[in-house]
């Protein structure tokens, strides 16, 4: 009999696998502000003394061990790197996972731009127009900007709950942005 | 094994020492391999001084076996028992196989596809095998030593099951695996330590049988590949292919034998590289009636060729959406494999980026020569100075098959490696006690549509509501790009574990029986030597695990230090003995002891380093 498949329970995002913090791992203050060169020398730095490369005539459990840690740098790296990633641990290391939050409401002001945008992007699809289609990024990426900034603001208060109001809007907003450019790849595909 | 070996990290225990080590380039048409001797990478030629080892493998009676030109001289009078491009069949099922259109005979052997020859029925593993150990006696011949290990390289495109097959190959071929390296890395090692570049580089990699894109951030002393692209069926056998496929459909002609097949690609591919500088070329087929002479101008060629060119330049503009960067980031492009040769890929290609590519180095040996560079930095050769991270990446998505036929992407393709990343999951049933774990690689969204990698089980979980329990599920991909998955019951500890040994493939038991049958014929010559290579390795074990526990014995209770010194001991007296077994046993015994003390002094010893780059890096 095949048995019942697995569900995914979507509960945490960081499941880091020796619970260790990320921003002690590169030797950074926990906080929004990250400088993105910086954090790629200090990721190379790290990578480069931990990698497996580096121990090849160990033992196996050695490698283990090596391989790890190896692994956990790069997923530091590659939450750290990214500013929405790096928003949604820092509310993680607060104790305000985002994924556990029940969906309350969203504004409605917010809800009304949102259909807007996405008329827009029909429109766009419809007349495969990519001057309109252009105009309409640049909104979307002022409006993610101003978004980022506004949860870096609250992070850096503390205040969780406007915190987490204002993640989820970015959520949206940083979702719809990758509809965009897969928008923007077809159209320039089919040209 | 070296097993304690961790105060110097790279470097080689008595640097007086060198150890010898190869890069080898399992190619679909040709192999190479290389070393690095006098501190310059040079591909090893063979006893006539041929540096291209046909990937060819010849099985005559009496299990007479011929490899490379030896094999090929026989393509023409024995075209089915002469084996060519399997490459293409490695990791593969019999169902991919037959879909292949490759004009040999099949059948299934356990999971794997097996090819039927008038002497024997093969595995493509074995097949590669048998390629690999003659790479290996031309290496120790030229070098005059036994090797100590190899890095053998793989298309960046291969999946999990590709690479697993290749790893097997080589454990029948005796070869001590450094690393599994994809191609297109190679290239830009020994490329960028040429030149020593900077900036981002596209590697267009355009083999027999396969195609890479990998698109690279050289800085100093790092190779980082920021994405990658490609299919591992479309190379240079495909050129053939459709020139074969259009003087059947202008000449009318019928159904072939797979006999008449073969005849018609090898007349394909000559007429393919004649057209490299010719405008015009015609050859025999060897066949009679309309097909016995062929003749093709280059201008029906390239038509021909179009669409395939096309593909890889599809994969080339992926890569880059998924790197985010645009064709002006692109600061140039290296070409790799010989079917890059053609004018038309030249062309196309240097229209696509807008630049002429870099073509100086020879595209044939360009990937052996950074396996080469490679080995000798892992075996712990490279001098004072001397250094560079290679930072490679998962080609293909991983996930797990959840409800409905859907995937749920665990590790997304082009993430660094090594990566683990864990993700819970729960039960869909009240009381539901077990969990099918379904672990699938590729792009889509649907199960059906992408590869299956493995299935494995949960059992025992205590029966809960549904969606009450907690299953953590780890992805880990290694270095060399091979996956394991852990699973595991949060409430009760319980776990369940597989290196994922793919659905197409040999299994360990097959593994070890086909190594079992060669240790049974080995002659005495190389049983001394075993006998020789486990007590230099017992030895050093002793050796390095008394210096260990002079430094870190701190990190051992009480009852752990009695179990170690008693497991010396045990070394201590059976070290002289001329007895295999006994040496092995013991060997295993002390390292098996030794292990968890290992890794406590690995995980001790990063923590240091980690420590200290906080205070002096930057």
């Amino acid at each position: 009999m095949r048995r019942p498949l697995a569900v995914a329970a979507n509960r945490s995002r960081f499941s880091s696998l020796n619970q260790a913090d990320y921003f002690e791992l590169f030797d950074l203050a926990r906080g929004f502000d990250i400088d993105a060169g910086d954090l790629d020398a200090r990721w190379k730095a790290r990578a480069a003394a931990v990698h497996p490369d580096r121990f090849v005539g160990v033992s196996e459990a050695q490698k283990r061990v090596a391989m790890q840690w190896s692994a956990q740098i790069n997923e530091a790296y590659r939450v750290l790197r990214d500013p929405l990633r790096r928003a949604q641990y820092l509310c993680e290391l607060a104790g305000h996972p985002v994924a556990d939050q029940p969906n309350v409401g969203m504004d409605l002001a917010f809800l009304g731009q949102q259909m807007q945008w996405r008329e827009e992007l029909e429109d766009v699809r419809a007349s495969a127009d990519l001057d309109s289609l252009a105009v309409l990024k640049t909104a979307i990426e002022v409006d993610r900007q101003t978004r980022q900034t506004l949860t870096a603001n609250l992070i850096a208060q503390g205040q969780w709950p406007d915190v987490l109001e204002s993640l989820r809007e970015w959520m949206f907003v940083e979702k719809f942005m990758q509809e965009i450019k897969s928008t923007e790849r077809a159209l320039n595909t089919t040209e | 094994m070296a097993l304690l070996q961790i105060a110097e990290p790279g470097q080689s225990p008595s640097p007086h020492q060198r150890k010898v080590a190869v890069g080898i380039d399992l190619g679909t048409t040709n192999s190479l391999v290389a070393a690095v001797r006098h501190s310059v990478a040079e591909v090893l030629p063979d006893a006539d001084g041929h540096h291209l080892i046909p990937s060819a493998l010849y099985l005559a009676e009496s299990d007479q076996r011929l490899v490379g030109r030896a094999a090929l001289a026989e393509q023409e009078a024995h075209p089915l028992d002469t084996l060519v491009s399997i490459k293409r069949l490695m990791g593969k099922s019999l169902a991919d196989a037959q879909a292949s259109a490759m004009p040999y005979a099949f059948e299934e052997v356990g999971n794997s596809v097996a090819l039927v020859t008038t002497h024997g029925t093969l595995t493509p593993v074995k097949v590669a095998s048998h390629l690999l150990r003659h790479l290996r006696d031309l290496a120790e011949q030229s070098l005059g030593d036994d090797l100590v290990g190899a890095v053998i390289t793989v298309p960046a495109y291969f999946d999990d099951a590709q690479r697993q097959a290749t790893r097997d190959a080589a454990r029948l071929a005796g070869i001590n695996v450094l690393r599994l390296l994809n191609e297109p890395t190679a290239a830009a090692i020994a490329y960028g330590l040429e030149t020593g570049c900077e900036g981002v580089y596209a590697v267009y990699d355009l083999g027999g049988g396969t195609f890479d894109l990998s698109l690279l951030r050289l800085s100093q002393g790092v190779f980082e590949v920021i994405a990658t692209g490609g299919d591992t069926a479309l190379g240079g056998d495909d050129f053939d292919e459709v020139i074969v496929n259009y003087f059947v459909e202008q000449t009318g002609s019928g159904a072939f034998s797979n006999e008449q097949r073969r005849h018609l690609l090898m007349a394909a591919r000559r007429l393919r590289e004649a057209l490299t500088q010719a405008q015009s070329a015609e050859v025999d087929t060897g066949l009679s009636g309309a097909l016995a002479q062929l003749t093709l101008t280059r201008a029906t060629f390239e038509k021909l060729a179009e669409p395939l060119v096309q593909r890889t330049l599809s994969c080339a503009k992926r890569a880059l959406d998924d790197a985010d960067q645009s064709l002006a980031d692109v600061q140039g492009v290296v070409m790799v494999g010989g079917a890059t040769r053609m004018p038309l890929v030249q062309k196309m290609v240097a229209d696509f980026f807008g630049r002429e590519p870099l073509i100086e180095l020879n595209p044939d040996e360009v990937v052996a020569l950074g396996a080469a560079l490679q080995a000798n930095l892992l075996a712990g050769n490279r001098r004072a100075g001397e250094d560079w991270l290679l930072l490679d990446v998962t080609p293909l998505s991983l996930g797990l098959e959840t409800m409905g036929g859907l995937v749920e992407t665990i590790i997304a393709r082009n993430s660094t490696i090594p990566v683990a990343r864990a993700q819970e999951f729960t039960t869909y049933r009240d009381g539901q006690t077990a969990l099918a774990l379904h672990i699938v690689q590729g792009e889509r969204d649907l199960v059906s549509e992408c590869r299956s990698l493995a299935r494995f089980e949960l059992r025992g979980i205590a029966p809960m509501a549904a969606g009450a329990a907690r299953i953590k599920v780890t992805f880990q991909v290694d270095a060399d790009g091979l996956l394991n998955v852990t699973a595991q019951d949060q409430s009760s500890g319980l776990e369940a574990h597989v290196t994922v040994k793919p659905s197409h493939g040999l299994s360990d038991e097959q593994i070890a029986t086909m190594l079992q049958e060669s240790v049974a014929s080995a002659d005495e010559d190389a049983l001394a030597r075993m006998l020789r290579e486990e007590q230099v390795t017992g030895q050093q074990l002793l050796e390095t695990t008394q210096a260990a526990l002079l430094v870190d014995g701190d990190l051992l209770t009480e009852a752990q230090r009695a179990q170690i010194d008693n497991a010396l001991q045990a070394v201590g007296q059976v070290l002289n003995a001329d007895d295999l077994d006994r040496v092995r046993h013991a060997v295993k015994a002390l390292a098996a002891a030794t292990d968890d003390f290992a890794a406590k002094r690995m995980d001790r010893s990063i923590r240091q380093a980690l420590a200290g780059k906080s205070l002096n890096e930057l």
